[in-house]
């Protein structure tokens, strides 16, 4: 049996977790693993299965290779469809509804264009999440952040470490 | 060396660069592990194109009491096998030059709230920078992605003698 290793992040995952399965498995053998990992479907129950920064959702009943799913893929496995996700920029405001698949790092382009950023500026700047400090990673999936289907951000400046 | 032999800061440490934050930096090119001889682990993190610049730095961290304790890092040059020579440390226009600063303690770390070094004297840093703030519950990932983040950004402009 050929084990392949797919990055999987989700509902009630905290952070990606590296998952080793069957290469001959379904794609909701993967759905089994991530639950040992701390996934929790909310949201009437729903098992929706993307491809990172992709909008199809994948047949859970369908075989992991068929699905296009290869060794080092990353998924992501969440209840929400879509995602409502808002971005402040100093007294600007711009939403967006994008799959839970996708990255910080594509919303952060997202947002520059939108908020017509030069390229300079924008690795200048950063998102961090509304009414935190907290900054996540290029590499983290909206649905892991997303609360009811929604997340919102602020994009601030980074600033000098001095003093 | 088995891992009943070694001691529970590098037990920890292996088994977090075999999990999803560590090897997802690693697919993706961002960060590649180099070496461990514990407390010393070298690990290298890839760069923005710059003129005469490298592709990437190596990093030396020192990791005892991991993750109790934050690491510290220094700039290291894996053609010598010792630190790098502060005309190699990359710099840049604003904050890039303050992180990277081969003055500060000899070179021994860099200028950052996630290093150990650095943020002794310097708790106004907890307030002011609390996303670089070494947490004893993260792993190594947290200082590499605050200096993939430095050397990948606008202000980042080469190497100091470039």
């Amino acid at each position: 049996m050929q084990e392949i290793e797919i990055f999987v992040q989700g509902e009630g995952i905290a952070a990606v977790v590296l998952l080793r399965v069957a290469s001959s498995g379904t794609v909701q053998t993967i759905v089994e693993a991530a639950k040992a990992h701390g996934l929790r479907l909310g949201h009437d129950g729903r098992v929706l299965v993307f491809k990172e920064d992709g909008d199809v959702e994948i047949d859970c009943n369908s075989a992991i290779e068929s699905a296009g799913i290869g060794h080092r893929s990353r998924v992501h496995v969440h209840s929400c469809k879509k995602v409502k996700t808002t971005v402040n920029f100093n007294a600007d405001s711009a939403s967006h509804e994008f799959p839970p698949s996708t990255t910080v790092a594509k919303v952060k382009r997202w947002a520059d264009d939108k908020f017509k950023l030069a390229a300079g500026d924008a690795t200048e700047h950063v998102l961090q999440l509304c009414g935190s400090k907290s900054r996540p990673d290029e590499d983290v999936h909206l649905g892991t952040l997303a609360e009811g289907c929604k997340v919102c951000f602020d994009l601030v400046p980074k600033k000098r470490v001095e003093g | 060396m088995s891992t009943a032999a070694m001691k529970p800061d590098e037990q920890v440490f292996r088994t977090d660069i075999a999990k999803g934050p560590f090897v997802s930096g690693e697919d993706r090119g961002r960060w590649r592990l180099i070496s461990i001889e514990w407390p010393y682990s070298v690990i290298s993190v890839r760069a923005a194109a710059r003129k005469g610049a490298p592709g990437e730095y190596a990093f030396r961290f020192e990791l005892t009491d991991y993750p109790r304790t934050p690491p510290t890092a220094q700039p290291w040059d894996l053609g010598t096998g010792g630190a790098l020579a502060g005309s190699k440390w990359p710099t840049g226009i604003h904050r890039v030059p303050l992180a990277f600063n081969p003055a500060w303690k000899g070179g021994q770390c860099l200028y950052l709230p996630c290093d150990r070094q650095s943020i002794e004297g310097h708790d106004a840093w907890r307030t002011q920078h609390p996303e670089m703030i070494w947490s004893t519950s993260g792993d190594i990932t947290q200082y590499l992605r605050v200096i993939h983040d430095y050397i990948n950004s606008s202000d980042y402009t080469g190497i100091r003698a470039g």
